[in-house]
């Protein structure tokens, strides 16, 4: 029994021995009476009883008569319990309890019960002892080996699977340094399903050879012990390409699903380890600034499903559709394009279901159109993601009847003054885009000129969600075109772009659907006001219309100014709601 | 109110499972959250049991598991609010708690907490001090000064820049 005030802190202990092979049910229930028959000669009140047996508590408290021995134990304690209704017993978990367990075991060591009265800490005990002659020493022996044995090696009471596994988040050198924890830990890292190389985690450049790099990986793969593995990353500065032939070797014979290969930025570069292209067992792939990627040669990737290629310089324009044409269940592309040498980018696939593709080169040079140009072919496609931050970039895409999520930032960089081609395939790749449910839209630096929106003349059905900036035509466009969208939000534009173009006739969406619109960055210029204006007046079922000023340039007062205007704007649904920040 | 009216008949129509811990405890599951542990869902297959005894969990650790799983078999919350939970759900935890949780979620099968615990348990040992780790982690050093000296020597790369070194 241990006694304790509402603080947590331990006042007083007591042990009490039965002789006799009693079971569970008896033994807990005279553990309570003898607790509440003890409390109650002390003259407390307010005192709650815990007690780690689900059973005794369940019993009292259901009021249940049990005609055995136990039964009149409990009788027992409800009596006392009724005489005192400031005592209330609950239950408490074992764990909770440990005090009591330590207590009991202690006690056997002594000769007989006893009392021990405070301070008494949780785990080391400065116990006095009031009633009996004193066995300090080897009491304080007995409970520490008691606690210590409880908490002894608490990672390696693990089963080696989980250690394995959280030491697969580690980096292959701290994996391999846990070896010194003890003798269960020395080759623990060998059986680890992840090998992860990274020469900045083998100190500094200048110490580190390539010689030594490679001998590292050497020794690692030599007692390495796994058979499937699950990923090999490697990223380093100084590698020959034979050496990377052999690493990639020995992770490719070891069946490993996940492969990503980091090269340095700077000269010599390495050609891509042909056994990559063969193995059976990849599923994920991820190569950065690695040269050379053919356009013959064997390629066969049954499993793969997704392919990161970051900086990777191809042969021919064909090496990237010879690539794809061995990838038969590709589900996930990534391409970082960061040269144009190749000529045509192009991307074909049946079963791809994401794409990000993104271009940053600076094309100054006039080379001819044919080498910034991106044709898609994915007609599985649900995602997709273009990105281009170049002078210009023609994207053409097939058939995607199947997107449902796009993203398309094309923000080319101060590009050539009127190049009717650019726009127009702009335009074409954005009417291509006509059965997404989320578009985020974002094309600038490109003047189109008002006429050829006209070609953008394809409704988007299924459209419920439409981000979009910078040019503002795009717009009144989209209110025409997409009859079922939900959500507007309308991003930063420069001033120029800002036109709005008032729709013919009101468009189906503000009609029935538009519920909620978002301004960013709103600059109190006339025609973001004419577009406000518009929205309110003819938006019926809007809920809720958001602006935010930019946070330069306006001061207090025309934000004072824009609102009072805004809000006298006439309001074609009730229920709108405007937040102006 | 209209929510509690509306809830009311919803978990009746849900069926239930009853987890017992350890320590005898009993929690009431709903089967949707239950099932997203492979054992669990096992169980459930072979028998019309609707009472899972569980020995080796305590009830801390299992009211935790249990919370895990009900967040992630509502369906009204969000991919990116599950995320967030997950992260929440092992931050500030102590060691010993994860390790409770990560033999937990091993037995029960819940994969994507046992990853989110192990990986939390990892970035815990990241960078830290053999001493630092033997001593958190109540590791005893059994090798002898010579052993122990003889893998310094042999794998001195993996100590070279005292990453998890000797304080």
């Amino acid at each position: 029994m241990v006694l304790g005030d509402d603080t947590g802190t331990t006042l007083l202990c007591r042990t009490l021995w039965f002789i006799g092979d009693i079971g569970v049910l008896e033994r807990e229930s005279r553990g309570l009476l003898e607790g509440l028959t003890w409390i109650k000669s002390l003259g407390f009140s307010n005192v709650v009883f815990e007690v780690d047996a689900k059973g005794v508590v369940d019993v009292l408290q259901r009021r249940e008569e049990i005609w055995t021995k136990v039964g009149r134990i409990i009788r027992a304690s409800k009596a006392i319990l009724d005489s005192k209704p400031c005592f209330r017993v609950q239950f408490v978990s074992r764990q909770a309890n440990v005090v009591v367990h330590v207590f009991a075991r202690a006690s056997t060591s002594y000769a007989s019960p006893t009392i021990w009265v405070e301070p008494l800490d949780f785990v080391w005990y400065s116990v006095l002892r009031r009633t009996q002659k004193p066995f300090f020493g080897f009491i304080m022996e007995k409970t520490k080996q008691y606690c210590r044995k409880e908490s002894i090696d608490r990672l390696s009471a693990l089963p080696d699977d989980i250690l394995c596994h959280i030491l697969s988040f580690l980096p292959t050198k701290l994996s391999v340094a846990t070896s010194i924890l003890s003798r269960r830990w020395r080759f623990l890292w060998a059986h680890v399903p992840n090998l992860d190389f990274d020469s900045e985690n083998h100190g500094r450049e200048s110490k580190i050879d390539e010689r030594s790099f490679f001998d590292i990986i050497y020794r690692v793969m030599s007692l390495y012990k796994v058979e499937n593995m699950d990923t090999f990353s490697l990223c380093f500065i100084r590698m020959s390409q034979s050496q990377l032939e052999t690493c990639i070797d020995a992770a490719v014979i070891r069946n490993v699903k996940n492969i990503s290969l980091i090269a340095p930025n700077n000269f010599p570069s390495v050609s891509l380890p042909c056994c990559i292209l063969t193995c059976k067992t990849l599923v994920d792939l991820t190569l950065y600034n690695i040269w050379d990627m053919p356009m013959s040669g064997d390629i066969s990737l049954p499993a793969l499903k997704r392919l990161c290629l970051d900086s990777v310089f191809y042969d021919t324009a064909g090496s990237l559709p010879h690539l794809l044409s061995g990838c038969p269940v590709l589900d996930e592309l990534i391409v970082e394009r960061t040269d144009a040498d190749t000529g045509c980018f192009y991307i074909s696939s049946p079963t791809l279901k994401r794409l990000m593709f993104s271009s940053y080169f600076d094309n100054t040079d006039e080379f001819e159109r044919e080498a910034y140009t991106v044709e898609i072919d994915t007609p599985a496609l649900s995602y997709l993601h273009v990105y281009s931050r170049t002078r210009y970039e023609y994207v053409s895409v097939g058939s995607l009847t199947s997107l449902i999520e796009a993203d398309v930032d094309l923000e080319y960089v101060s590009p050539m003054e009127t190049d009717d081609l650019l726009f127009r395939s702009t335009l074409e790749f954005v009417g291509r885009l006509c059965n997404v449910k989320c578009l985020k839209l974002s094309i600038g630096w490109m003047e189109v000129p008002d006429s050829e929106f006209s070609a953008l003349n394809v409704k988007f059905h299924n459209l419920t969600k439409l981000e979009i900036a910078p040019d503002w035509r795009f717009i009144s466009n989209f209110l025409e075109n997409a009859d079922n969208l939900e959500v507007l939000m309308i991003r930063t534009a420069d001033e120029y772009l800002k036109y709005w173009i008032e729709p013919k006739q009101v468009p189906t969406c503000l009609l029935l659907h538009l519920g909620t619109v978002r301004i960013d960055q709103f600059g109190c210029t006339e025609p973001e006001f004419n577009m406000v204006r518009y929205i309110l007046r003819n938006a019926k079922v809007l809920k809720r219309m958001e602006i935010y000023t930019e946070s330069h340039g306006i001061d207090l007062k025309e934000k004072f100014v824009a609102l009072k205007i805004i809000s006298l704007f006439q309001r074609g649904s009730e229920a709108c709601e405007l937040a102006f920040h | 109110m209209v929510t509690t009216d509306e809830k009311g008949p919803l978990t009746a129509k849900k069926k239930s499972v009853i987890i017992r811990s350890c320590d005898g405890d009993e929690f009431l599951v709903s089967e949707s959250a239950a099932v997203l542990s492979t054992s669990l869902k096992k169980i459930l297959e072979e028998k019309e049991d609707r009472l899972i005894h569980l020995s080796d969990i305590d009830n801390k650790t299992l009211a935790m598991v249990i919370a895990y799983l009900s967040t992630h078999a509502d369906d009204g919350l969000s991919d990116d609010l599950k995320r967030s939970f997950d992260q929440e759900f092992v931050s500030g935890k102590e060691f010993d708690v994860l390790k409770y949780l990560v033999l937990a979620t091993d037995t029960l099968q819940v994969t994507c907490l046992c990853y989110t615990v192990a990986k939390k348990m990892a970035d815990i040992m990241k960078n830290k001090l053999v001493e630092w780790v033997r001593r958190e982690f109540d590791i005893q050093n059994d090798y002898t000064p010579e052993a122990e000296a003889e893998i310094r020597r042999l794998d001195a790369w993996a100590w070279d820049d005292r990453q998890l070194e000797d304080d």
